[in-house]
């Protein structure tokens, strides 16, 4: 009797194991499966910090007939990739970073904004902005959001110290090519001794030099053209900085860069509008005594991201209303105020809340510096394998930085290994 | 008690129990199948189903979101003539011996000294394990800033002390060490505890015996120790050639998915990662796994082959 009993517990237990195991997997299929409050559910995926919580909020209170469901996702590419690759939960917004080329080739995936009216705001944008998210066969696949205009972050102290120009308008005047500002490095290095270098580390001379290109690694034909003038030039000056013993060798995202910055080795370097914030917060100790001006070289831009609206979308037309609100002048000028986004429409250049004294600057007013340059900035175009090819370059790069690695040889290896990863 | 069961059982009463067990063979043991049921589904659907489709995938090429198309052994073709891949090959073995070899050294002094002692033993034991149920990537993260070349505190002590510094993270002998010295902490104390376990089962007796005939400590590391503990080194040795050859979180973490300057602190499988996942060449990326499939594969092949030689 007992072992009769004793069994049907253990039938009874395993089955309600199995049960519940099958039970919880149908739940969770299930789950997306619910919403019926006579609403538009639109779903966005972003990434921490690319807009402003607020203004996400907000949208329900803007759209009442819209309820947004925003998603900050980790991992980002990868989530995206393979949820567009699995066709299901594919959201109807998503945040696309500065790699937006790379979805050049799966432009099907994605609705083509013109076709929605996006043609009508063109002129509230940039125009090399907006044409990058425009794909060869010209489907506009992604709108703007932010961008991240370049300039020259200098130590007016270490300048000053040096017997160099040291107002920003004298700086930019004095620097006005990278040949100029190689120059000024020189007198830096013997004026302090080398305690301080003008220049952190030869990648980025190498990547703002082509960030101030219109033309980079391929053409909108798909014509590879990574071994032309532009790339040789600023291959060239980055090299030659590394031969002069100008670089301070700190590779960026290292805590070794990050000490540079606090102790004055790093006296200066060309960044986005989006690096104030992070030089801020790794050197507080040195407020007022970094400028911002007009980079050697002219305008530039680095970084910036885009909105997208997936193939997948049920109510294209509503996403497209919410990615025109969260993205107007006006709500680019809250995007700046509370997490830094560098605006992407013209006219949010001359919102008076951007336009502050900066105590970290030394009361100066950098809006303008960075405004100027991104309205400067010349058309490029990315292409979807631009990093493919880029990614040798700037490893060979480290090699001659790093390795003493003779120039001449590490770019004809870089090249070879660009154009051997494209037969993939 | 089976040999007395078996002798009263008479050869026809056997094959009547055997029939009754058959047919209800199956209502037995149904609950436990049951049971056990989850794990498989689970496997099937998540392990073997994505091999298998890796297969098929490594014959594709594939960015991840678009049309697949079938390019035949073309990703093999390019990742056995990479010499990216070679490197990172050469440099996972290289690392895995700069690492193993002072680690089971280490780790084989630390227990014998350790069990030994009479006291707080466990005290000890706790430590060795920590550095093993650590995050890894808080470890690298601290051990990036110890390494750092110009202000990292290991290059700051060198300074101070007028030595000449290391460039930890652009050299590449340098950089592999920066690697292998992880790995040893990290594991050290593992393989001490399972040394420690192994030591244990040697009885005293050998001790005392080659104490009495007046052998010193060295002697009886080497003559005693050694040999009674080598199954239990075999078992360290092949367990951590298995996860010296996944290396991936350290390296990834120190250098980011390229392998840091030169390629020099790439491994096979961060090659595999940086290939799928960063540059999104996802058949090409499941080639490389199978290509890395096969050389772990011969490797525990050549693992096996050392323990069969050295049980005759």
């Amino acid at each position: 009797m007992r072992n009769i009993k004793q069994k049907n517990t253990l039938w009874y237990a395993s089955l309600s194991i199995f049960c519940l195991f099958s039970f919880s997997m149908l739940l969770s299929a299930c789950e997306q499966a619910q919403n019926n409050d006579g609403k538009i559910h639109l779903k966005l995926w972003y990434w921490n910090r690319s807009i402003d919580d607020g203004l996400i909020n907000a949208v329900s209170k803007q759209f009442p007939n819209i309820v947004l469901e925003a998603d900050k996702i980790n991992d980002y590419d990868n989530k995206v990739r393979t949820t567009l690759a699995g066709h299901y939960g594919v959201p109807d917004i998503l945040g696309i970073n500065t790699n937006v080329a790379p979805f050049f080739p799966d432009e099907d995936q994605f609705v083509d904004l013109k076709t929605l009216g996006a043609e009508e705001l063109h002129s509230q944008y940039l125009d090399w902005k907006w044409n990058l998210g425009m794909t060869p066969s010209g489907r506009m696949i992604a709108f703007p959001m932010d961008t991240g205009p370049t300039a020259l972050f200098y130590r007016a102290d270490i300048f000053k110290q040096a017997g160099l120009p040291y107002e920003p308008d004298a700086v930019a005047n004095s620097l006005k090519t990278w040949d100029d500002y190689i120059q000024a490095g020189v007198k830096l290095k013997n004026a302090t001794g080398g305690k301080s270098m003008m220049f952190d580390t030869a990648t980025t001379i190498y990547t703002q030099m082509m960030a101030q290109s219109s033309k980079q690694y391929f053409d909108p034909s798909g014509k590879f053209i990574g071994d032309q003038a532009q790339v040789k030039n600023a291959w060239n000056e980055a090299t030659k900085v590394v031969q002069m013993g100008l670089s301070a060798k700190l590779q960026m995202w290292t805590t070794d860069w990050n000490k540079g910055i606090v102790n004055g080795l790093t006296a200066s370097f060309v960044g986005a509008a989006w690096m104030k914030q992070i030089l801020q917060e790794t050197a507080p100790a040195t407020a007022g005594k970094w400028r911002v001006t007009y980079a050697p070289g002219g305008a530039g831009n680095s970084g910036g991201s885009f909105l997208a609206i997936t193939k997948a979308s049920q109510h294209p037309k509503e996403a497209f209303e919410v990615i025109k609100w969260l993205q107007s002048p006006e709500n680019q000028v809250v995007g700046y105020t509370n997490i830094q986004l560098f605006p992407s429409t013209i006219s949010a250049f001359s919102a008076p809340q951007l336009h502050q004294a900066e105590a970290f600057y030394g009361g100066e007013d950098t809006t303008k510096i960075f405004a100027q340059s991104a309205t400067q900035i010349p058309r490029y175009y990315m292409g979807p394998d631009d990093g493919t090819v880029s990614g040798p370059i700037t490893d060979q790069l480290a090699l001659v930085e790093f390795q003493h690695k003779i120039p001449d040889q590490a770019w004809t290896d870089a090249i070879q290994r660009g154009q051997r990863e494209l037969l993939r | 008690m089976s040999s007395l069961v078996q002798s009263t059982s008479t050869p026809e009463n056997t094959t009547i129990r055997k029939a009754v067990v058959q047919k209800s063979n199956w209502r037995k043991y149904l609950p436990l199948y049951l049971s056990i049921a989850p794990y498989f589904l689970i496997f099937l659907v998540f392990n073997l189903t994505p091999t298998l489709f890796s297969l098929y995938l490594s014959f594709n090429k594939w960015d991840g979101i678009g049309r697949m198309t079938f390019t035949g052994f073309n990703n093999f073709y390019f990742v056995l003539t990479d010499p990216i891949f070679g490197k990172a090959v050469l440099n996972t073995f290289e690392i895995w011996i700069m690492s193993t070899i002072p680690m089971l050294f280490l780790a084989l002094v630390l227990a014998f000294l350790l069990n030994q002692r009479r006291h707080s033993k466990f005290a000890y034991q706790l430590c060795y394990f920590l550095p093993n149920i650590t995050s890894t990537v808080a470890i690298t993260l601290i051990f990036g800033s110890l390494f750092a070349p110009q202000y990292g505190l290991i290059n700051t002590t060198l300074s101070v002390m007028h030595l000449p510094t290391v460039q930890w993270l652009q050299d590449a002998w340098p950089m592999k060490w920066a690697v292998a010295l992880m790995v040893i902490w990290r594991w050290t104390g593992y393989n001490a505890l399972v040394y420690m376990a192994g030591l244990q089962s040697i009885p005293t007796e050998y001790y005392e015996a080659a104490r009495i005939d007046g052998a010193n400590t060295t002697d009886i590391f080497f003559n005693i120790t050694l040999p009674l503990l080598r199954p239990v080194i075999l078992f360290t040795v092949i367990s951590s050639s298995i996860g010296g050859l996944a290396l991936f979180t350290e390296p990834q973490v120190l250098f980011t998915n390229n392998g840091g300057t030169g390629n020099e602190g790439l491994t096979m499988v961060l090659y595999q990662y940086w290939q799928s996942f960063a540059s999104h060449h996802f058949g090409f990326g499941a080639a490389v796994s199978w290509v890395i499939f096969f050389i772990m594969l011969a490797f525990t092949f050549m693992n096996w082959k050392i323990v069969q030689a050295t049980e005759r």
